[in-house]
């Protein structure tokens, strides 16, 4: 284990709505959810973002009440939705995001 | 037998998990801002993964090797004296800890699936859920423990402790010998994840070898 890499320090997530866990493990049971989990860290860790507004867009998006936050799935579901509402996300790609999903989902280029 | 095959790139986008496309569309553009390193991204998964909970753990391990009488309340009840330190989950489980010694050498295992002491140790290896691991630390451990390097004597007892979603069992290594005039910070860098399953030993303080001690 290499502790001489500059800062594997970021600050414990700690969130009020806890990610689902499997007899007490945190549960990723997809890629895509752990990577969500690794970009939203790294917007914390250049204070892009910070863990309380992480936390405040969760509990607003499970309010919502789309996604059954007990499940993997709808709990990373409702982190990504979380993850949009965040200013960050929202001011500098959610525009560019929509266009590029657009693009990809279409598979084709898709201008305005 | 390769055959041309440029048909399909499309097609895998397809029939991507959406939310898998969105996540990857979202990671190109903070990329592409300079928001986030992919590398860094990386960094952190695997920290919160391994890195995380077995340094609780170590600190843990550590204060038992310098403080008989948390040792001792570690052994006779792991989960209040994990807390006391502030470590614990909130799902509750009961904590075991079981301690190697000259004559006893303990190895966790998870038959069932993959209970694993999460708050102290992170989260589980891939190898600890694999069915291999699960079935073979069983039936032959000190086999699995020579593949880890761990070449035990024949006169010690090795124990296999089966963890279960109400129990789950740590490994107190033994402190290395001639790392007692160490602090807390130090013994704690040398207890890692494995050993704290048992199958391997915590760290020399040596670099290399015992050899060339002064």
């Amino acid at each position: 284990m290499t502790s001489n890499e500059s800062v594997v320090r970021p600050e414990p997530f700690v969130v009020d709505v806890p990610p689902p866990r499997a007899n007490g493990e945190i549960v990723f049971d997809a890629p895509w959810q752990s990577r969500l989990f690794g970009l939203t860290a790294a917007l914390a860790e250049r204070e892009a973002l910070s863990w309380a507004d992480v936390q405040s867009a969760l509990i607003a998006e499970v309010q919502v009440g789309d996604h059954d936050t007990g499940t993997p799935s709808g709990y990373w579901q409702c982190w990504l939705r979380a993850v949009g509402r965040l200013e960050v996300v929202e001011t500098e790609v959610w525009s560019d995001l929509v266009d590029e999903l657009s693009r990809r989902e279409v598979g084709h280029d898709h201008r305005h | 037998m390769s055959h041309d095959h440029d048909h399909d790139h499309d097609d895998h986008h397809h029939e991507q998990d959406p939310l898998a496309l969105r996540v990857e569309a979202l990671e190109q553009l903070l990329v592409e801002r300079g928001l986030v390193d992919p590398q860094r991204v990386d960094a952190l998964i695997q920290h919160y993964e391994e890195d995380l909970g077995p340094l609780n753990g170590a600190t843990v391990v550590a204060k038992a090797w310098t403080d008989p009488a948390y040792r001792a309340r570690l052994l006779a009840d792991g989960t209040a004296a994990i807390a006391e330190l502030g470590f614990g989950g909130a799902q509750g489980e009961m904590m075991v800890v079981v301690e190697n010694t000259d004559d006893v050498h303990n190895v966790v295992v998870c038959t069932l699936c993959s209970c694993y002491p999460w708050p102290v140790l992170g989260l589980p290896p891939s190898w600890y859920k694999s069915p291999e691991y699960r079935a073979r630390a069983v039936s032959e451990p000190r086999e699995v423990l020579r593949e880890f390097g761990t070449e035990l004597d024949e006169s010690v007892d090795v124990r296999v402790w089966d963890s279960s979603a109400e129990i789950r069992y740590l490994v107190l290594p033994a402190q290395p010998a001639g790392t007692e005039h160490l602090g807390m910070e130090e013994l704690a860098a040398l207890v890692t994840r494995d050993s704290m399953i048992g199958v391997r030993q915590p760290l020399s303080s040596e670099p290399e070898k015992a050899g060339s001690a002064a």
